[in-house]
């Protein structure tokens, strides 16, 4: 009987050798022209619909430029929103195309006051459950469906 | 593109241990190849920069795929880093078995390191194929040093086992002469 780090140099040898001489395997014969399909692809694709950092310089800034103008708009809106009814920050007047929008979120923002506290974190609280409740589920079943196989 | 594409479906498919997977990684690598072709065309070692691509690509889908699935399908882990080395289980074939084609061979030894559990196959194929040290393998994999020995010497106590039932020996397919 071999002493045991004999046998692993052995062993160490012998996998070393088969691997040392192993050839390239020979690529599917379908992956030069699925590059080239993929290639020609993207070249048809529009600019905008590209990734960000394809997208020509100018056209970032107008983009980085509108998204601080909507982040800006929400907190204005936010910020209207939180403020009770009444005060001077609801006195300014929206053009008249969009008054109903004015009347909508007042009405809204107006109900959801009414709301007691503990409805809106029973209802969180109510939707978290559910989402658990469905992710174990589907944990469940993936094992399930996994151990089967 | 043809000169390399063996090379780099071959880094992907020993380390993912799946042809389909390895081909869509394949892909990538050369479209990636194809955003720095400035850069590579006239590079003498655009080969090293494919092969180093192909093998970071090939473990980071690897490791995406891992942490999407670790809690739903991994009961247990079995990376216990306390684990001793494991003593060979079986004799080392030293045999002669005369006869094995050299196609056939290296297809069995393809098909025994497909068929080997990823946590041994991926830091054999770094340590033999990719040529990094177990400290490097150790890093990239994120497991401590010992455990990268062992797995490897488990690795190559299951390759030689599955090409020893194959009918596949040291003389005929480990390059003996």
């Amino acid at each position: 009987m071999k002493p045991g780090s004999d046998r692993h140099d052995e062993l160490e040898q012998l996998v070393t050798r088969a691997l040392r001489d192993q050839p390239l395997r020979r690529a599917p014969d379908t992956l030069e022209r699925r590059v080239l399909e993929q290639l020609e692809s993207r070249a048809a694709t529009a600019r905008w619909r590209k990734g960000f950092a394809h997208w020509p310089l100018a056209a970032r800034f107008a983009f980085l430029a509108a998204s601080l103008g909507g982040a800006k708009l929400a907190l204005l809106i936010a910020n209207w929103l939180t403020t009770p009814i009444g005060t001077s920050t609801h006195s300014f007047d929206l053009p008249s195309q969009i008054a109903w929008l004015q009347t909508m979120v007042v009405a809204i923002s107006s109900v959801a006051r009414t709301v007691p506290s503990v409805w809106v974190h029973a209802g969180i609280a109510f939707l978290a459950i559910l989402y658990v409740a469905l992710f174990s589920i589907g944990a469940s079943a993936y094992r399930t469906v996994r151990a089967a196989h | 593109m043809r000169a390399y594409q063996d090379m780099v479906f071959t880094t992907a498919a020993r380390l993912v241990g799946d042809d389909r997977q390895a081909e869509d990684i394949a892909q990538e690598v050369f479209l990636k190849a194809y955003e720095n072709f400035e850069q590579l065309r006239s590079s003498p070692s655009a080969g090293g920069w494919l092969k180093t691509v192909s093998r970071n690509l090939s473990l980071n889908h690897i490791f995406r795929y891992r942490k999407r699935w670790r809690m739903f399908s991994e009961l247990r882990r079995d990376d216990s880093e306390e684990d001793e080395q494991p003593e060979v289980e079986f004799a080392v074939p030293d045999d002669v078995l005369a006869g094995v084609d050299a196609g056939v061979r290296h297809g069995l030894v393809e098909e025994g390191l497909q068929r080997l559990p990823e946590r041994q196959r991926l830091p054999l194929v770094l340590y033999h194929f990719e040529e990094l040290s177990y400290e490097e393998i150790a890093e990239r994999l994120g497991i401590s040093l010992a455990k990268v020995k062992t797995d490897i010497f488990r690795a190559r106590a299951a390759l030689a086992k599955l090409l020893a039932e194959r009918g596949v020996t040291a003389a005929t397919s480990l390059g003996a002469p």
